[in-house]
């Protein structure tokens, strides 16, 4: 179950510049940790509620992407979320070390919802959520990184 | 059948497992009442479309009830709001209450 993480003082968007960071191993369990790091990032930055669920989605999958990496890879280094704060937005980004993948911006609409493809949809998922995500990755390539940015109330 | 607190990578084997489990009993009708479930992401629909394939071919049914608005719109989005038979709640389904 997750902790109320609006017990935390939300609410400034003080117009600062911060850097947080959380390093966690490639294993399953982590992800919902992954998520309440995020989440309660976004709380703080005072984002709407249905935006903070959003995020969560968007780092569940991009972590659990992360994660198969490093399994496939068989690396032992952790996975990596920043989160980057500006005045006018939060960036997140997830990065691993393991197998690259090729990115078909194309493949992001799903014809046949019942159609899912291992890894696929979860893209699908983020850039319906975060239209205008990054991802640095390729075929054999050391890694990947996945980065997403959500506004901020003025 | 309860599912709650969030599903995804690391607890959606056991709900693979738990639906794996009622269609092989024959069960026709399945019901996920989805009360108490704060979270899911894509490897929780994975589960889901993969029980709804299971249980059509045997003629059954699988409904979800009670679905949050989270959870609710990662169906949405994906357009698997079609696919799925959704109720706002299990009372619904039984006809009790």
């Amino acid at each position: 179950m997750e902790a109320d993480a609006r017990a935390v003082d939300a609410g400034t968007t003080d117009g600062g510049w911060h850097e947080f960071r959380l390093d966690f191993a490639a294993e399953p369990r982590f992800v919902s940790t992954a998520r309440l790091f995020a989440a309660t990032l976004a709380r703080q930055f005072a984002c709407p509620e249905e935006r903070v669920q959003d995020v969560k989605v968007a780092i569940s999958e991009a972590c659990s992407n992360a994660i198969k990496a490093h399994e496939q890879a068989g690396v032992p280094d952790p996975v990596q979320v920043f989160v980057h704060s500006d005045p006018g937005s939060l960036t997140y980004e997830v990065v691993d070390t393991g197998e690259g993948f090729e990115f078909d911006g194309a493949a992001l609409t799903l014809e046949d919802p019942a159609d899912l493809v291992e890894g696929g949809i979860g893209l699908t998922l983020i850039g319906a959520l975060f239209p205008g995500f990054e991802v640095r990755s390729g075929p054999g390539d050391n890694g990947t990184v996945l980065r997403f940015s959500v506004d901020l109330p003025d | 059948m309860n599912v709650s607190g969030e599903v995804d990578l690391h607890t959606a084997p056991m709900l693979r497992e738990r639906i794996h489990e009622l269609t092989e009993q024959g069960t026709d009708r399945i019901v996920l009442d989805l009360t108490e479930l704060s979270f899911m992401d894509s490897t929780g629909l994975g589960v889901l479309v993969a029980g709804l394939k299971r249980i059509k071919s045997r003629d059954g049914e699988l409904i979800l009830a009670g679905m949050q608005d989270p959870v609710k719109k990662i169906l949405q989005v994906t357009g698997l709001d079609k696919v799925f038979d959704m109720r706002p709640s299990v009372a619904e389904v039984t006809g009790g209450g």
